[in-house]
């Protein structure tokens, strides 16, 4: 059984180079909004968890994101691009102003590990954020050590420590933690949100949806909560 | 890890998502369609 009162977890897998990750984050945000505006007792409480969607990916991939899907992927180049503008489109909407032009793929998986430095330090929720948009708007690029020093120090990490622990790669196996739970959960896609443990939303629903799906899951709460047993 | 609950779905099955590197965006249906899975 779980308190009423205690906030709803979600955990969140995603990756910082996944497009909808982004996308999916602020409809989420907006979703955790109106689901707290709703009433009292509806707080939300997020942890974010590491997925690498291309981990074969070169930290240095000279070329462009359609580049990238056309070697790494197969898709004609045409097609790539036809895609990277629509879902430029769909950020857009939300806000999000995507430069795939300026865009540094690269391995995601010395982010990650920075993204778990944070977490031990209290700032997971922001390096999220500071990452991502590094990313997609900012064309930084976040599979180098000085530049994820610099992007963990603008949310208020020490970035000699970072520094240190990404050079040692001290968190890799807290990343490999969260892939391994991906999987036993069969999580195969992201962003992918599991509620209270029990419950599974996969993809960048809209903000009305995560608002229904978190209204749903507080009254199944309370349901429990008020069951006599027999 | 084993002996974890399964998840039981919530939302919309077909909101975007990436898999294996590749984010397409679901292409709208002519009327009268399904939508096509990606």
């Amino acid at each position: 059984m779980t308190s009423q009162n205690a906030p709803i977890k979600v955990d969140i897998w995603s990756d910082i180079a996944c497009p909808w990750c982004y996308i999916g984050k602020r409809k989420f945000e907006a979703g955790s909004g109106l689901f707290a505006g709703a009433g009292e007792d509806r707080d939300v409480e997020v942890e974010y968890h590491s997925f690498e969607l291309s981990p074969d990916t070169p930290v240095d991939f000279e070329g462009g994101e359609a580049d990238f899907l056309a070697r790494h992927k197969g898709i004609p180049a045409e097609q790539a691009q036809q895609m990277l503008d629509r879902v430029t489109s769909i950020a857009a909407s939300v806000g999000l102003h995507y430069d795939y032009d300026n865009l540094k793929h690269t391995n995601t998986v010395l982010a990650h590990e920075a993204a778990h430095f944070a977490k031990e330090h209290g700032k997971q929720l922001e390096f999220t954020e500071r990452l991502m948009k590094a990313y997609f708007v900012e064309g930084r690029h976040v599979g180098r050590v000085d530049e994820l020093a610099s992007l963990g120090a603008e949310v208020g990490l020490d970035p000699e420590e970072l520094t240190r622990a990404l050079e040692a790669h001290t968190y890799v196996n807290d990343v490999r933690e969260d892939e391994q739970l991906a999987a036993s959960y069969g999580i195969q896609g992201v962003p992918f949100f599991v509620i209270d443990g029990k419950y599974g939303v996969s993809g960048a629903q809209d903000a009305d949806t995560f608002a229904q799906v978190l209204e749903q899951v507080w009254h199944l709460r309370n349901e429990e909560n008020t069951e006599v047993p027999a | 890890m084993s002996g974890l609950t399964p998840l039981q779905p919530l939302g919309d099955p077909n909101a975007e998502q990436c898999i294996d590197g590749v984010c397409e965006v679901p292409t709208p249906a002519p009327a009268g369609e399904a939508t096509p899975a990606r």
